[in-house]
């Protein structure tokens, strides 16, 4: 067998395994596709997610859902304004051991799983979410000096409430920089809601059946990074990422006047890693440019900071960055 | 506690890609390298040839964006010049409006077609799933760089490349497009080769270049002046045929130059029209006394021929009543003798009038006449003292020259004068024998009358011998413009003459462009009239300006008619009198100002004694400033044809003309 067909074999599973489970959340949730390539996309790109949505539209059961499907562990952490650090990382308590002799143990929080639902995040001091940023970024612990590795695949999930803002504490941007993506989840069409209210009105549940095993889960992360780029996508990508810092050269007028700070090297990071896993669920083994287009909105909105005049003058950030996509140029050599 | 499992490293170009976990879904372990250069390589041979398609396509459309406002503002203007009958300007505009044409489609609008935005074209028309892009991009890496992935690409988008037709890639209108609008930008470039039928230039008189070869064509002016000379009856009239004559010969042997004889020439014009007019306004008195003669029975005759200007049948009638009163056959009634002698007493009460006018005049140009004699006394005195400039010795030779003019309209007006008092006393002798006659005093009025009528014939002859008829004035004054047109236009002078006029035509807001100034329009055909064949090619244009308005049996009888064309496209800007004030009082008997007056002739006929009188203060303005300043010859005559159009019962005579 060639390389190719090999490849080529390769890419047919992964489209068929992602088909498989993206079957076993359908089953489930009602319409709410993109949000679910959004998800998928981030988990393949061994990353995290942030959903944005009023409550009600299905959120947490998607994200549930997902971690059925998947046959890992999985936790979910409601953040409350009392929540601690310890409720999350876990605690060391004194036991009394076989000889009587007291002894401390570690004993893990919820945040020791491999997919972790961080539930209305906003709503947890920013002390408690911050003890959620070495987890995200290194995928491990560290309590009382001792490290400890929190294993792979390691997928947070956090939703967030745009509505009530009272008694929350939005996210500093070193958390939100940490999130590969954000995803804004629409309310259901029409037709969405009869089917949700077709569902959920009547007796009988639905059965998920896991579809994926952990390896499967890191077979794929590592397909997705395995995927070569060109350089021209990546060239587009980093093109993207400094047209949304107002002091680089190739800022637009709207940038350069309702722009603070733009998006960090790892919103190109985010582009590049996002349009790998877009190319693959739409069945391709080839990046092209128009992955990053697609993936620019969720993977830039959260890292963009507006200015004062931006925020008085009700700026939106998905608005400045479809202005990019717009203007900024294609390149033309390879 | 977690073991720390070590991350795979990220895969470098030309390293092979990482195991994949065993077990897994996929399975990892991909061959070498076979044959992912070759399909590099024939993808970019393969992109080659919709690179130039997408490339001729592409700057197609880019014609409408190049050609935008462009082409129909373009052909605006060369459709406009074409009308103007300007095919030069328009030819020239074309070739640049091309020029710009071509290098706003070759250098802005290129399209910067590279393989890459290529492949990345097609891409975006075959739609999702083509990554001709990323395939063209790996294909630029060399082969040890290639991955497995890598491979696969190259080899999956070279097959799905294969089965692509670009031309199908773009619908039929927006390949129709293009054509159209070239089809347009044809059918405007087609302007360039509409014929318009060239103006009609009228031949030139005097040819320019010809006349450049001949020094100075003072034999044939002598000649012409001699030829005028016997037409020259009054006195201030011979003295100025005399002068030029003295200056011609001056001229001949390098002691004067052409401008003192065109001077010369213009000042026997002027006395020219001076006498004309004079003869006119007695013309007028005998008229109006011809009309109340004629309604007397007895005079009738002699009215009529007066009426009608025909002064030898006017003398006739005269011998006749003079023998009929020496017979005793010439009776009237009583009731006729005396509305006759009324009539008289009338026409000689509105003649005295008529001659308070004329002395108003007269005072007026005495006035002028002192104020420049004042002027030329602290000239001369200053030249004295030795601190006069050059200005200022013009200005003096100017004040003589003025004050000459001056001099020759006072004679002149003695003269009409002379007639005119004659006139009034041998009206007043009538008027006298007819009050006798009325009285029973028959003797006495026959001895009157007849001394009346032998008197009066006398006069009319003498007259008739002095003064012009209209058709005279005419022939004398086209002879002498022919002869200044000649002289100003020939000889080594000509060179300074179209400076002149350059000059003039700067300072008179003509500006540096247009028809007026070009040297010719370039490619111009030759131009042909019947008669006369002129080659017009590379012609001044000013000599055509003069010749269109100089040239006889050209020029129009109407006011306005004789104006050239060519300049009327731009209005020239007011000019501030310079050197000496000029002022033109309103003095009117009727105590009317100029305008009003102006406006009253226009209502009832521009005979009147106020509009004459207006007429000759703006004509000797109008020759001051001519003579002071260095106006060419074309627009000098322009100037002069212009006076000559709105000269007292010009209108009349224009009318006359055509009838």
């Amino acid at each position: 067998m060639s390389d190719s067909q090999q490849v080529e074999e390769r890419v047919q599973e992964f489209s068929r395994k992602t088909a498989e489970l993206k079957t076993m959340l359908g089953r489930v949730v009602v319409g709410q596709a993109e949000i679910i390539d959004g998800v998928l996309g981030c988990l393949l790109a061994d990353s995290h997610v942030l959903l944005e949505g009023v409550p009600g539209l299905g959120k947490t059961l998607l994200i549930r859902t997902l971690a059925q499907a998947l046959r890992v562990p999985f936790s979910r952490i409601q953040f409350t304004p009392d929540l601690m650090p310890s409720d999350i990382l876990g605690t060391t308590i004194l036991e009394e051991g076989p000889g009587g002799a007291l002894r401390s143990e570690f004993r893990k929080g919820p945040i020791f799983s491999s997919i972790v639902l961080a539930d209305e995040i906003n709503r947890a001091t920013p002390k408690t979410q911050s003890a959620l940023l070495e987890a995200m970024q290194e995928h491990r612990v560290t309590m009382a000096g001792t490290t400890y590795e929190l294993g792979s695949p390691y997928f947070v999930l956090a939703t967030q409430n745009p509505l009530e803002m009272e008694g929350t504490y939005p996210l500093p941007e070193a958390q939100l920089d940490r999130f590969l993506m954000k995803l804004i989840v629409p309310f259901p069409s029409h037709e969405e809601l009869h089917e949700i209210l077709f569902r959920t009105t009547q007796n009988g549940t639905v059965n998920v059946e896991p579809v994926w095993s952990q390896n499967d889960v890191l077979s794929c992360q590592r397909m997705v990074r395995e995927l070569p780029v060109a350089r021209f996508v990546k060239e587009y990508a980093i093109r993207l990422l400094r047209a949304t810092h107002p002091r680089l050269e190739g800022a637009s007028a709207k940038v350069r006047r309702f722009v603070l700070s733009g998006a960090s090297p790892r919103g190109a990071q985010a582009l590049v890693l996002g349009a790998k896993a877009r190319a693959l669920l739409s069945g391709r083994a080839a990046v092209s440019i128009e992955d990053v287009r697609a993936v620019a909105l969720p993977a830039l909105r959260h890292r963009i900071l507006l200015n004062f005049e931006g925020e008085a003058e009700g700026i939106l950030r998905d608005d400045l960055i479809l202005d990019l996509i717009e203007t900024v140029a294609v390149p033309k050599e390879p | 506690m977690h073991e720390v499992e070590p991350r795979t490293a990220p895969q470098r170009p030309g390293q092979a890609p990482p195991r994949l976990v065993q077990g897994g879904l996929l399975q990892d372990g991909l061959a070498q390298d076979r044959g992912g250069s070759a399909s590099a390589a024939g993808l970019a041979e393969w992109l080659a040839g919709p690179q130039r398609r997408l490339f001729r396509l592409k700057m197609l459309s880019a014609v409408p964006k190049a050609v935008g406002r462009f082409v129909p503002l373009l052909g605006l203007l060369v459709g406009a010049f074409l009308a103007l009958g300007q095919p030069g300007l328009a030819r020239w505009l074309l070739g640049v409006g091309l020029g710009l044409l071509l290098f706003n489609l070759g250098v802005v609008h290129r399209p910067r077609l590279t393989r890459l935005t290529t492949a990345l074209d097609l891409d975006a028309r075959i739609g999702p799933g083509s990554a001709l892009g990323p395939a063209y991009a790996f294909s630029r890496q060399t082969s040890s760089e290639l991955g497995p992935y890598e491979r696969f690409i190259l080899e999956t988008e070279l097959s799905k490349a294969k089965k692509v037709k670009v031309s199908r890639l773009l619908p039929l209108e927006k390949r129709l497009g293009p054509w159209l609008d070239m089809v347009n930008l044809l059918l405007v470039t087609s302007l360039f080769f509409v014929r318009v039928p060239a103006r009609t230039i009228p031949p030139p008189l005097f040819e320019p270049r010809a006349a450049a070869h001949v020094p100075y064509p003072i034999e044939d002016l002598r000649a012409r002046l001699e030829q005028i000379s016997p037409k020259l009856r009054s006195e201030p009239a011979t003295e100025s045929f005399e002068q030029a004559m003295t200056t011609l010969d001056r001229l001949a042997r390098g002691e004067s130059s052409a401008e003192q004889a065109l001077l010369a020439l213009k000042d026997l014009e002027g006395t020219i029209e001076q006498s004309a007019e004079q003869a006119q306004k007695i013309s007028g008195n005998l008229e109006e006394v011809g009309r109340t003669l004629e309604r007397a029975s007895l005079t009738r005759p002699l009215g009529k021929a007066l009426r009608e200007k025909k002064l030898e049948d006017a003398a006739r009638a005269l011998a006749e009543l003079e023998e009929r009163l020496a017979q005793g056959t010439a009776r009237l009634s009583q009731s006729e003798l005396e509305k006759l002698r009324q009539d008289l007493t009338r026409l000689l009460e509105a003649r005295s009038e008529s001659a308070q006018a004329s002395e108003a005049v007269q005072a007026s140009d005495e006035e002028l006449r002192r104020s420049l004699a004042q002027r030329k006394q602290t000239l001369e005195s200053r030249a004295r003292s030795g601190a006069l400039s050059s200005r200022d010795r013009a200005e003096k030779e100017e004040i003589e020259r003025r004050l000459a003019t001056l001099d020759r309209r006072k004679r002149t007006a003695e003269e009409t004068q002379k007639v005119e008092s004659e006139l009034d006393k041998q009206l007043r002798e009538a008027a006298e024998a007819l009050s006798e006659q009325a009285q029973g005093e028959e003797q006495a009025a026959k001895e009157r009358a007849q001394r009346y009528a032998k008197g009066a014939s006398e006069s009319l002859r003498q007259l008739q011998n002095k003064t012009l008829t209209d058709a005279e004035k005419q022939a004398l004054l086209t002879e002498l413009r022919r002869m200044k047109q000649r002289l100003g236009e020939g000889g080594p002078e000509a060179e300074k003459a179209r400076a002149a006029l350059r000059a003039f035509q700067e300072r008179a807001g003509q500006g540096q462009t247009g028809a007026s100034k070009a040297e010719g329009a370039p490619g111009a055909k030759p131009a042909s009239s019947a008669g006369r064949k002129g080659e017009t090619a590379g012609q001044g244009a000013e000599g055509d300006a003069a010749e269109a308005m100089d040239s006889p049996g050209e020029r129009s009888s109407q006011p306005g008619g004789g104006h050239d064309e060519n300049l009327g496209q731009e209005e020239p800007a007011p000019r501030m009198a310079t050197g000496l004030d000029v002022t033109a009082a309103a003095q009117n008997l009727e105590g009317e100002s100029d305008a009003e007056v102006v406006e009253r002739a226009a209502r009832r006929g521009f005979t009147s004694p106020g509009y004459r009188r207006l007429y000759l203060e703006y004509r000797a303005i109008d020759e001051e400033v001519l003579a002071r300043d260095q106006v060419p010859p074309g627009y000098a005559s322009r100037v002069l044809r212009y006076f000559e159009l709105i000269e007292p019962g010009a209108r009349a005579h224009g009318a006359e003309k055509n009838d």
